[in-house]
């Protein structure tokens, strides 16, 4: 069978459910499939659903999934999220109840390390993976913001916080469209992340001559990750794809700007 | 406990538990991996687009039971090919073919989102134009992606061949 003469599963249950974008995005697929066998394989899927929530029920399953949440199985950085309105909203106010914070980009990471194996980290509240840059003068650092005018030859630092996540990579992307890998620090190098607060790069890097910007991102993940894919997608598929196909992948994103400016 | 966990549930738990069981075969396996999806949704509800929930809910579910796939195929007494098998069910027989090659080589070290995609592509028998449409990524991204993997496949075809 062809390709095109297949009905993926996905485009069926979001049929079975109704969503209208569903028309565009098959439409080709739709216009060639007969009404009759359509309904045969949407009939097959409601009553796939009625087993389904007959066998496991909502009362249990909102269960399993509550104890989960909260034994924070798997581990993952909780955010409160504010939504336009509709039952999302609701979950997003769940999630916030859950989680017991909202928090912005300056708010503390707190972890805790168990005593028992270095892998088992408890997040108390609020942690993401963040990135931050400082720059350079003489022997001290100082913390820049994010939206400050940098020049060429200014030295930064480039410090991170893991959220939690056990992996990492960092890069910038400068006015050019060039990418620096500065975590690993070799790009095949391990993206292992040390989860202990705030961590300091070993090395400074001094900004060139490009223009308009310096954007670093931090891309974190729990599982190992590939530098070189990371700075290959920013340049082939540039900010927005890049991003769009780390948060698919359920990678956190963060990303912190830099103006430049002639001095 | 929120009535809109229950909702979540009720109107896409079925969907969910439907793609873990289609990836991963086994009812106790798939039935976790439905509850993990969930948490994971929940904890990123800002992501959730009200049109089209279904997509994030499937690729998320995708994205999971995949990431459960390598990490069992790290293991000795797994056979990544038996899995692929399992999970690329396709009749046509070059597509069978690439299919398992590539995502054989996925388990490697590709990009989640590049597993997820080529998942929709070999294994949903998904157009690019479709994978485009539901990963929120411009069909030329998509189709580079997995022209690369299918460059990869061939590669490790040639080198299996001698």
């Amino acid at each position: 069978m062809k390709r095109e003469e297949r009905m993926p599963q996905l485009m069926l249950e979001r049929l079975s459910r109704g969503e209208a974008e569903v028309d565009s995005v098959y439409a080709d697929r739709l216009e060639a499939l007969s009404s009759e066998e359509l309904e045969v394989r949407l009939q097959e899927l409601r009553d796939d659903d009625a087993r389904t929530l007959a066998a496991h029920t909502p009362e249990d399953m909102v269960a399993r999934i509550e104890a989960r949440r909260a034994s924070g199985a798997p581990r993952r950085a909780r955010r409160a999220v504010s939504r336009r309105g509709g039952w999302f909203a609701g979950l997003a106010v769940a999630a916030a109840v859950a989680a017991a914070v909202a928090y912005g980009p300056s708010v503390r990471v707190e972890e805790v390390a168990s005593a028992s194996s270095p892998d088992e980290v408890v997040r108390i509240k609020g942690a993401r993976p963040e990135v931050s840059i400082w720059l350079k003068v003489g022997g001290e650092a100082t913390r820049l913001e994010r939206g400050d005018e940098v020049a060429e030859r200014d030295v930064v630092q480039v410090r991170y916080r893991s959220g939690g996540r056990r992996h990492g990579v960092i890069v910038s992307l400068d006015g050019r469209g060039v990418v620096t890998i500065h975590h690993p620090s070799e790009p095949g190098g391990s993206t292992a992340l040390d989860r202990g607060g705030d961590v300091t790069l070993g090395y400074g890097y001094e900004l060139d001559d490009a223009p308009e910007y310096e954007r670093f991102f931090m891309i974190a993940a729990d599982e190992e990750l590939d530098a070189r894919s990371v700075s290959e997608a920013l340049e082939t598929e540039g900010v927005d794809g890049a991003r769009r196909g780390w948060e698919v992948s359920g990678h956190d994103v963060d990303e912190f700007t830099l103006r430049k400016v002639v001095r | 406990m929120s009535v809109d966990v229950r909702r979540l549930y009720e109107d896409y738990g079925p969907m969910v538990l439907r793609r873990c069981r289609r990836l991963l075969g086994s009812e106790e396996d798939a039935l976790e991996a439905m509850q993990e999806v969930f948490v994971r949704v929940l904890e990123r509800a800002d992501r959730l687009d009200e049109r089209a929930p279904s997509s994030l809910l499937y690729t998320i579910a995708t994205n999971h039971c995949l990431n459960r796939i390598r990490s069992a195929s790290r293991r000795p007494e797994v056979a990544d090919g038996e899995l692929i098998e399992r999970i690329a069910c396709i009749s046509d027989q070059e597509e069978r073919m690439f299919a398992r090659l590539t995502l054989g080589a996925l388990m490697g070290r590709e990009r989640e989102s590049t597993r997820t995609m080529a998942a929709l592509y070999w294994v949903d028998g998904m157009t690019y134009e479709e994978v485009a449409g539901e990963v929120g990524m411009s069909v030329s991204g998509v189709r580079k992606r997995l022209r690369g993997l299918r460059v990869t496949a061939q590669a490790k075809r040639d080198e299996v061949a001698g």
